[in-house]
């Protein structure tokens, strides 16, 4: 098993979300490689901080576009190659000294990421940290809630999947749709085409 | 009785016994009713051969997801979303429902026991398709050529329920063209809404993670997808196979849904839906769109859309959903009692953000060509 297919498949390893021959697999693999142990960990830490992160709320117009953007900007930094910088600092140290270095270079890229708009997929940042990012700062919106509400014309589907917070460990949804019949009445429905 | 006697009674007594024989069997057929045993085997015979075909071509699909708390408007962390799919091609093209991908571009796939990774080519939340791809050769189902299916026609889901291995589902069509008004269960008070297109409603009862599921004739051919249950679980409603098609070929060669646009329309009442023979008639045409420019007004009773009858607003739903931006279709309406015909060049569907913005034109604005 090579270190790329592992790589992608770590985030779910460290949520739980694979069958247990193919997490077997995995573990044999990150338990042996450097690597892909330090990316487990990181995934493992990500999810420990957000933990952490459930107090703080964003803003009610948030949720917009959320979903999609998030996995957008998943996807361009999945495509990314690590930098040459990226792999000589996995493959050298993991040391005090590096981890300073490492930790600002976090801080100034995050800052300069907002500074210029890090949510095109341009920017060139390791997949790790956007990740990191995409979990815990809201992206912008481009349509609030309010108007959405008000368009009698949207035929989005809708979703009876319903999220408990008795836990932020990882919560796994089957997925069905359901819907209730509610009759339409003369004067306030109408179809456009 | 001499030696003549029994060389011709030999075999009319051997014929006679397997005759009374015969009877005895068949008496007892009749006596029985039917033969129950060989109508349940049979049944059982082809729900067994219709899972074996099909299985191969279904797989499980698990999308990593944001959680949050909708009482209190947190993200809490992140979470699994799971569901089902089924390859449409053999280039590893996989159907699915865009409520279990939830937005997302990449997702797990879980076939014959392998995990393959799989990149989203693209989704439509109006009629809740998403089509995903793998890198592998893969074996498409087959799929249903003929048109809408009979009522009462038996029909199978095979899928994967909740954290259960792929399962076989079965019941009957139960109306194979339904548009009426929905609404979501939380009742937030919005306005009931009608599907994109028909959806075919079935008795067949199926499970969370079944989202995505193929709908399959008696020949193991997908006749459509699962979309939505009704919030009593007792009715499932399936996606059409030619509007899954529709979308689908959309999105391989745009990455988007293509959703045609005239700029008309209609009231809806949800007890006329179905009645026979109505006037459809215009409610309002907005500005500027193709409707208008084809000199359609409000008040036109809508008489045909292309070759299609239009007779009740289901007529209206299906005729309009399977057209393609930059055909021409001819309305065939009626005005003041006069037959009119107007070509009208279909356009891309807005935005609900974009359609909120759109004005009615008032009346009259337009002299028809």
């Amino acid at each position: 098993m090579k270190c790329d297919q592992v790589k992608t498949f770590l985030p779910v390893l460290a949520a739980q979300g694979l069958e247990p021959e193919h997490a077997t697999r995995l573990h044999r693999h990150v338990d042996g490689c450097v690597v892909c142990r330090t990316g487990f960990e990181r995934a493992r830490k990500l999810r420990a901080i957000l933990r952490l992160k459930q107090h703080e709320q964003p803003p009610s117009f948030f949720y917009q576009n959320f979903v999609s953007e998030f996995h957008q900007r998943l996807y361009a930094s999945a495509m990314q190659r690590s930098s040459w910088w990226d792999r000589i600092r996995d493959a050298l140290d993991t040391g005090r000294r590096a981890d300073i270095i490492l930790r600002t270079s976090y801080a100034v890229t995050a800052f300069a990421a907002v500074l210029l708009g890090v949510y095109t997929s341009h920017l060139s940042v390791k997949s790790s940290l956007l990740r990191e990012q995409a979990l815990q700062q809201p992206p912008s919106r481009t349509v609030t809630a309010a108007a959405s509400r008000q368009s009698a014309l949207s035929h989005a589907p809708w979703s009876d999947v319903v999220w408990s917070s008795e836990s932020s460990e990882r919560k796994t949804v089957y997925v069905l749709d359901r819907v209730a019949y509610k009759p339409a009445t003369h004067g306030s429905s109408f179809l456009a085409f | 009785m001499g030696p003549h006697f029994w060389r011709f009674s030999l075999p009319t007594a051997i014929g006679s016994a397997a005759l009374t024989l015969a009877l005895i069997v068949g008496a007892r057929g009749v006596l029985s009713g039917t033969d129950g045993d060989s109508v349940m085997q049979g049944l059982e015979s082809e729900l067994q051969q219709v899972f074996e075909k099909t299985k191969g071509s279904v797989v499980q699909i698990k999308v990593i997801v944001p959680v949050r708390d909708d009482s209190k408007g947190e993200l809490v962390g992140e979470g699994l979303s799971v569901g089902t799919g089924f390859f449409v091609d053999a280039a590893g093209h996989i159907l699915t429902t865009a409520s279990v991908l939830r937005g997302a571009d990449r997702a797990v796939v879980y076939w014959q026991g392998k995990a393959y990774e799989a990149r989203g080519v693209g989704n439509d939340p109006r009629t809740n398709v998403a089509l995903l791809k793998i890198e592998a050769s893969t074996p498409p189902l087959a799929v249903e050529n003929s048109p809408t299916p009979k009522t009462g026609s038996m029909t199978m889901v095979v899928g994967y329920p909740m954290d259960g291995p792929l399962s076989l589902e079965y019941g009957f069509i139960s109306d194979p063209s339904y548009v009426l008004g929905l609404i979501s269960p939380q009742e937030t008070g919005q306005a009931p809404q009608l599907f994109a297109t028909s959806r075919i409603r079935t008795s067949v009862r199926v499970h969370p993670g079944q989202s995505g599921s193929p709908l399959l004739n008696r020949k193991g051919e997908a006749i459509g997808m699962i979309i939505y249950a009704m919030q009593d679980g007792a009715s499932t409603f399936a996606l059409p196979m030619a509007a899954a098609r529709k979308i689908q070929g959309d999105l391989l060669e745009f990455h988007a849904p293509r959703h045609g646009w005239t700029g008309i329309t209609i009231d809806i009442k949800s007890n006329e839906l179905r009645s026979e023979n109505q006037r459809i008639t215009v409610r309002d045409v907005f500005e500027d769109q193709p409707g208008h420019r084809a000199g359609i007004r409000p008040g036109d009773v809508l008489r045909k859309i292309g070759d299609r009858d239009i007779r009740t607003p289901d007529d209206v739903i299906d005729a309009t959903f399977y057209l393609s931006i930059g055909d021409t279709v001819n309305f065939a309406i009626e005005r003041n009692g006069k037959a009119l015909s107007c070509p009208v060049k279909v356009a891309s569907r807005p935005s609900d953000r974009e359609l909120m913005a759109l004005k009615p034109v008032s009346f009259p604005t337009t002299s028809l060509r």
